[in-house]
Protein backbone atom coordinates (compact mmCIF):
# COMPACT_ATOMS: atom_id res chain seq x y z
CA UNK A 1 0.00 0.00 0.00
CA UNK A 2 2.94 2.54 1.23
CA UNK A 3 4.67 1.48 -2.12
CA UNK A 4 1.66 2.22 -3.96
CA UNK A 5 1.59 5.59 -3.03
CA UNK A 6 5.07 6.09 -3.74
CA UNK A 7 4.41 6.02 -6.83
CA UNK A 8 0.91 7.93 -6.79
CA UNK A 9 1.49 10.29 -4.40
CA UNK A 10 -0.98 11.28 -1.68
CA UNK A 11 -1.49 10.63 2.64
CA UNK A 12 -0.49 7.52 3.69
CA UNK A 13 -3.19 7.08 6.64
CA UNK A 14 -2.13 3.59 7.63
CA UNK A 15 1.29 5.08 8.76
CA UNK A 16 -0.24 8.17 10.01
CA UNK A 17 -2.26 6.38 12.30
CA UNK A 18 0.45 3.83 13.60
CA UNK A 19 2.52 7.19 14.55
CA UNK A 20 -0.17 8.48 16.14
CA UNK A 21 -0.75 5.18 18.16
CA UNK A 22 2.93 5.19 18.97
CA UNK A 23 3.22 8.54 20.54
CA UNK A 24 0.22 7.77 22.83
CA UNK A 25 2.40 4.75 23.66
CA UNK A 26 5.21 6.72 24.88
CA UNK A 27 3.11 9.38 26.29
CA UNK A 28 1.46 7.12 28.55
CA UNK A 29 5.09 5.78 29.38
CA UNK A 30 6.01 9.37 30.31
CA UNK A 31 3.49 9.80 32.44
CA UNK A 32 3.76 6.65 34.06
CA UNK A 33 7.17 7.70 34.86
CA UNK A 34 6.24 10.69 36.18
CA UNK A 35 3.41 9.49 38.35
CA UNK A 36 5.93 6.66 39.75
CA UNK A 37 8.26 9.90 40.98
CA UNK A 38 5.14 11.85 42.45
CA UNK A 39 3.97 14.42 40.02
CA UNK A 40 0.56 14.84 38.82
CA UNK A 41 1.45 17.42 36.03
CA UNK A 42 4.13 17.55 32.94
CA UNK A 43 4.86 20.69 31.47
CA UNK A 44 6.45 21.83 28.57
CA UNK A 45 6.42 18.59 26.44
CA UNK A 46 8.31 18.03 23.64
CA UNK A 47 8.00 15.42 20.62
CA UNK A 48 10.59 13.92 18.65
CA UNK A 49 10.87 11.64 15.20
CA UNK A 50 13.89 9.71 14.49
CA UNK A 51 13.94 6.90 12.00
CA UNK A 52 15.89 4.21 13.27
CA UNK A 53 16.36 1.32 10.80
CA UNK A 54 14.25 0.56 7.26
CA UNK A 55 10.26 0.77 8.08
CA UNK A 56 11.23 1.36 12.01
CA UNK A 57 10.88 4.85 13.52
CA UNK A 58 11.58 5.95 17.08
CA UNK A 59 8.96 8.38 19.04
CA UNK A 60 9.85 10.06 21.99
CA UNK A 61 8.45 12.21 24.02
CA UNK A 62 10.02 14.07 26.94
CA UNK A 63 8.90 16.90 29.44
CA UNK A 64 8.84 18.21 33.17
CA UNK A 65 7.42 16.61 35.81
CA UNK A 66 6.17 19.07 38.33
CA UNK A 67 4.15 19.00 41.73
CA UNK A 68 1.45 21.47 41.02
CA UNK A 69 -0.52 22.92 44.28
CA UNK B 1 13.37 -1.18 -23.74
CA UNK B 2 10.18 -2.44 -21.79
CA UNK B 3 12.66 -0.83 -18.78
CA UNK B 4 12.19 2.59 -20.13
CA UNK B 5 8.75 1.99 -20.78
CA UNK B 6 7.82 0.99 -17.22
CA UNK B 7 9.91 4.29 -16.51
CA UNK B 8 7.82 6.44 -18.24
CA UNK B 9 4.65 4.22 -17.34
CA UNK B 10 5.47 5.29 -14.01
CA UNK B 11 6.45 8.76 -14.45
CA UNK B 12 3.31 9.33 -16.38
CA UNK B 13 1.01 7.65 -13.07
CA UNK B 14 2.84 9.96 -10.80
CA UNK B 15 2.21 12.94 -12.52
CA UNK B 16 -1.28 12.70 -13.51
CA UNK B 17 -2.13 11.65 -10.21
CA UNK B 18 0.22 13.50 -8.34
CA UNK B 19 -1.20 16.42 -9.72
CA UNK B 20 -4.75 15.64 -9.09
CA UNK B 21 -4.18 14.83 -5.58
CA UNK B 22 -1.95 17.60 -4.72
CA UNK B 23 -4.62 20.38 -6.12
CA UNK B 24 -7.15 18.81 -4.38
CA UNK B 25 -5.77 18.39 -1.14
CA UNK B 26 -4.70 22.41 -1.65
CA UNK B 27 -8.25 23.42 -2.28
CA UNK B 28 -9.11 21.45 0.70
CA UNK B 29 -6.02 23.06 3.02
CA UNK B 30 -7.66 26.72 1.98
CA UNK B 31 -11.15 25.73 2.49
CA UNK B 32 -10.27 24.29 5.82
CA UNK B 33 -8.03 27.48 6.80
CA UNK B 34 -10.68 29.75 6.40
CA UNK B 35 -13.08 27.84 8.50
CA UNK B 36 -10.49 27.34 11.52
CA UNK B 37 -9.40 30.85 10.99
CA UNK B 38 -10.75 32.32 14.60
CA UNK B 39 -8.69 30.03 16.09
CA UNK B 40 -5.17 31.51 16.46
CA UNK B 41 -2.27 29.19 16.56
CA UNK B 42 0.40 30.94 18.50
CA UNK B 43 4.63 30.18 18.97
CA UNK B 44 4.84 31.90 21.75
CA UNK B 45 5.33 30.03 24.86
CA UNK B 46 3.43 32.44 27.05
CA UNK B 47 0.15 34.07 26.78
CA UNK B 48 -0.49 37.93 27.58
CA UNK B 49 -1.23 37.18 31.06
CA UNK B 50 -4.41 39.35 30.92
CA UNK B 51 -5.88 36.32 29.05
CA UNK B 52 -6.43 33.63 32.29
CA UNK B 53 -7.77 30.32 31.07
CA UNK B 54 -9.71 28.16 33.24
CA UNK B 55 -8.78 25.06 31.42
CA UNK B 56 -5.35 24.06 29.37
CA UNK B 57 -5.60 21.34 26.99
CA UNK B 58 -2.77 19.39 24.86
CA UNK B 59 -3.41 19.41 21.10
CA UNK B 60 -1.78 17.70 18.14
CA UNK B 61 -1.91 16.98 14.80
CA UNK B 62 0.23 14.55 12.17
CA UNK B 63 0.26 13.07 9.14
CA UNK B 64 2.67 11.14 7.01
CA UNK B 65 2.28 12.18 3.49
CA UNK B 66 4.05 10.63 0.62
CA UNK B 67 5.81 12.17 -2.76
CA UNK B 68 4.76 10.77 -6.32
CA UNK B 69 7.20 9.09 -8.43
CA UNK B 70 7.37 11.91 -11.13
CA UNK B 71 8.24 14.63 -8.43
CA UNK B 72 10.82 12.25 -6.94
CA UNK B 73 12.65 11.73 -10.36
CA UNK B 74 12.71 15.57 -10.87
CA UNK B 75 13.86 15.73 -7.48
CA UNK B 76 16.82 13.27 -8.15
CA UNK B 77 17.99 15.21 -11.70
CA UNK B 78 17.80 18.38 -9.26
CA UNK B 79 20.69 16.05 -7.12
CA UNK B 80 22.97 16.92 -10.45
CA UNK B 81 22.47 20.27 -10.73
CA UNK B 82 21.52 21.47 -7.28
CA UNK B 83 19.52 24.60 -6.90
CA UNK B 84 16.28 24.57 -4.60
CA UNK B 85 14.18 21.44 -4.75
CA UNK B 86 10.81 23.16 -5.73
CA UNK B 87 8.86 19.70 -6.14
CA UNK B 88 9.70 18.64 -2.39
CA UNK B 89 8.83 22.26 -0.96
CA UNK B 90 5.31 21.71 -1.71
CA UNK B 91 5.12 18.64 0.08
CA UNK B 92 5.99 19.84 2.90
CA UNK B 93 3.99 22.65 2.62
CA UNK B 94 1.04 20.70 2.29
CA UNK B 95 1.98 18.41 5.43
CA UNK B 96 2.93 21.54 7.63
CA UNK B 97 -0.18 23.16 6.72
CA UNK B 98 -2.20 19.96 7.01
CA UNK B 99 -0.97 19.19 10.04
CA UNK B 100 -1.70 22.08 11.70
CA UNK B 101 -5.39 22.26 10.66
CA UNK B 102 -6.10 18.91 12.25
CA UNK B 103 -4.22 20.56 15.16
CA UNK B 104 -6.75 22.89 15.19
CA UNK B 105 -9.44 21.20 14.73
CA UNK B 106 -8.77 19.19 17.93
CA UNK B 107 -8.74 22.38 19.80
CA UNK B 108 -11.89 23.57 17.41
CA UNK B 109 -13.57 19.97 19.01
CA UNK B 110 -12.80 20.98 22.78
CA UNK B 111 -14.15 24.57 22.35
CA UNK B 112 -10.76 26.36 22.39
CA UNK B 113 -10.10 29.86 21.66
CA UNK B 114 -5.74 29.83 21.20
CA UNK B 115 -3.07 27.77 20.98
CA UNK B 116 -0.36 28.94 22.57
CA UNK B 117 3.48 27.44 22.15
CA UNK B 118 2.91 25.47 18.83
CA UNK B 119 5.95 23.21 18.02
CA UNK B 120 6.31 21.49 14.57
CA UNK B 121 8.63 18.15 14.15
CA UNK B 122 9.23 17.29 10.60
CA UNK B 123 10.93 13.69 10.03
CA UNK B 124 11.59 11.38 6.94
CA UNK B 125 9.55 8.12 7.25
CA UNK B 126 9.89 6.06 4.52
CA UNK B 127 13.65 5.94 2.81
CA UNK B 128 13.33 4.50 -0.69
CA UNK B 129 16.28 3.23 -2.87
CA UNK B 130 19.35 5.05 -2.33
CA UNK B 131 17.86 6.73 0.74
CA UNK B 132 15.96 9.04 -1.08
CA UNK B 133 13.11 10.35 1.02
CA UNK B 134 9.66 8.74 0.06
CA UNK B 135 7.64 9.88 2.64
CA UNK B 136 7.31 12.73 5.63
CA UNK B 137 5.92 12.89 8.75
CA UNK B 138 4.44 16.29 9.63
CA UNK B 139 3.66 16.83 13.28
CA UNK B 140 1.93 20.10 14.74
CA UNK B 141 1.48 20.65 19.22
CA UNK B 142 0.53 22.99 21.35
CA UNK B 143 -1.46 24.45 24.68
CA UNK B 144 -5.42 24.66 23.58
CA UNK B 145 -6.97 27.41 25.62
CA UNK B 146 -10.40 26.85 26.84
CA UNK B 147 -13.33 28.13 29.40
Amino acid sequence: MASLKNIFGGELKGYTELLQESRQEAMDRMVEQATAVGANAVLNIRFSTSSVAAGAAELFAYGTAVILE
Amino acid sequence: MIDIIILLTLLALGYGFGRYAESKHYQSIREREAQLRNIPAIATKLPDPGLRPKHTQLVSGSVVISIDFFKRFLASLRNIVGGRVVSYESLLDRARREAILRMKQEAHDVGATHIFNVKLETSSIHKGRKNGIGSVEVMAYGTAFYD
